[in-house]
């Protein structure tokens, strides 16, 4: 059985709704009228809201009739055009990819939307996540722009320091409104020094049935999902909508369990999937087998590094995140970031708070400064609770 | 009159309703309902639009002479944008 409480975070009581109707554990008809504007917004919020459509759609067609839910039909809608532009884009580099000889697999929102999803437009995309060797990684960005992408802009100032340090794991293009991200490194893992070349057993297991769309198998596919919600970009910008992948991987593909396990351990993410499959059990209540954490805890190796996981749960994971970074980065590459983080480029203010023409940018600089230093207190109030913990 | 599905046309559903996309007019893509959609699926060539009018009326419980002006209505749409073979 999992060994954790729920987090904090996953208390939210419309999260926990939205979670219960979601996996059929709780029916919309007894859901109080004045509450499904909270939980819509909750469902919105967390990428979430044509799969709300959807089920109370099916379990209850008469709840989703008023105007409240008008946004969300639109929402529908959008993605179902959001997909085909993006499927298009998607056969169009794969093919290139092909042609070039490069060994290409499609990963998370486009894998999952035409797999585990009863229609591909419930599972909403932001971009086009694509694996390829890291030997051909110059080849696929050159192929990419020779289509039509170009890098993105204005840059994101972590990610273009990312670049310079060996954290660095995609090149980010886009073309119209379609982004497209190069990854040459399936997860990126921090200062986790592994000499196990992941990438290479990734490979090894992409199911390639539907020659437009290679994708992972589904117990690989599982993996990559628990260590990307969990460590990718630490746990504080996690969503719902990520947990609930998981739970429709588990629902809709056959794992094998002992593979599942003995990989987990192979690639240092016992912890990782036993935290992942922890929330995605409490929230969905997803089957789990029985014994499955256990079997994860009993073939922990020894130098699995858990407490760099923990540093990326709860509040305060962005920075750590971000420090992470700059420990790999020489003095001079830190101060220029540090700098940039107190005073970001104008581009990148525009972009970041929506600033309109003609509003000055200045006065969002206190506004910046005054969240980062929330950050910053949340980051070390956790430090604190864990020095307490460990001094217990 | 027989009109057949262009098959260059994408379709995607979206809960109960089908995404049309003309990939060459990106700027007109065309939602229809389950009534739309019951007729899209029934042009494969096969029925004239006398034979789709008395499915959808027979299907849906409507009268058949509206239910045939509202067939050529929503097929003349769908021919402007580029989603028929005739």
């Amino acid at each position: 059985m999992a060994a954790y409480r729920l987090p904090n975070r996953y208390q939210n009581p419309d999260l926990r709704l939205l979670a219960a109707i979601l996996s059929g554990n709780q029916h919309p008809r007894q859901i109080p009228q004045d509450q499904w504007q909270s939980l819509l917004g909750v469902a919105h919020q967390h990428n979430l809201l044509p799969m709300l459509v959807w089920v109370v759609k099916r379990a209850a067609p008469e709840l989703v009739v008023s105007e409240l839910w008008e946004p969300a039909f639109t929402s529908v809608r959008q993605n179902a055009l959001r997909h085909i532009w993006l499927e298009q884009a998607q056969r169009q580099v794969n093919r290139a990819f092909n042609e070039a000889g490069i060994a290409a697999v499609w990963l998370k929102g486009i894998a999952l939307a035409v797999t585990v999803f009863p229609q591909p437009a419930l599972r909403p995309m932001a971009d086009l996540d694509v694996l390829v060797p890291y030997a051909e990684r110059e080849t696929a960005l050159k192929i990419a722009e020779s289509l039509g992408f170009v890098f993105d802009e204005p840059p994101n100032f972590v990610e273009a320091a990312l670049q310079d340090t060996k954290q660095d794991y995609h090149y980010r293009l886009m073309s119209g409104d379609i982004y497209l991200e190069i990854h040459y490194r399936l997860i990126n893992e921090g200062e986790i020094p592994h000499t196990f070349d992941k990438e290479a057993w990734f490979f090894s297991q992409v199911d390639t049935s539907d020659e437009n769309l290679p994708i992972l198998k589904p117990d690989a596919f599982l993996l990559h999902l628990c260590a990307h919600v969990v460590i990718h970009h630490g746990e504080e910008t996690a969503t719902l909508s990520q947990f609930h992948d998981i739970h429709r991987v588990l629902t809709n593909t056959t794992i094998d369990w002992a593979f599942l396990i003995e990989w987990a351990a192979k690639l240092h993410w016992s912890y990782i999937v036993e935290y992942a499959l922890t929330i995605t059990e409490a929230l969905f209540q997803t089957p789990i087998p029985e014994g499955t954490f256990e079997q994860l805890r009993a073939r922990r190796l020894p130098d699995e590094n858990i407490l760099r996981i923990l540093t990326l749960q709860g509040r305060g994971a962005n920075l750590e995140f971000v420090l992470s970074l700059m420990r790999a980065m020489p003095l001079v590459d830190q101060i220029r970031l540090l700098r940039q983080f107190i005073f970001p480029p104008r581009v990148y203010m525009l972009k970041r708070y929506s600033i309109k023409p003609g509003h000055p940018v200045w006065v969002y600089y206190p506004r910046r400064w005054l969240s980062q230093a929330m950050v910053v207190g949340a980051w070390l109030r956790q430090r604190a609770a864990w020095w307490r913990g460990l001094r217990k | 009159m027989i009109a057949t599905q262009n098959p260059a046309i994408i379709t995607r559903e979206a809960i109960d309703e089908l995404v049309l996309v003309n990939l060459e007019k990106k700027d007109s893509p065309l939602f229809l309902n389950e009534v739309g959609a019951r007729i899209w699926s029934l042009l494969d060539g096969q029925y004239t639009v006398s034979t789709i009018s008395t499915i959808i009326a027979a299907e849906f419980d409507a009268d058949l002479p509206a239910v045939q002006a509202d067939v050529i209505e929503f097929l003349a749409r769908l021919e402007a944008m580029g989603a028929l073979l005739t």
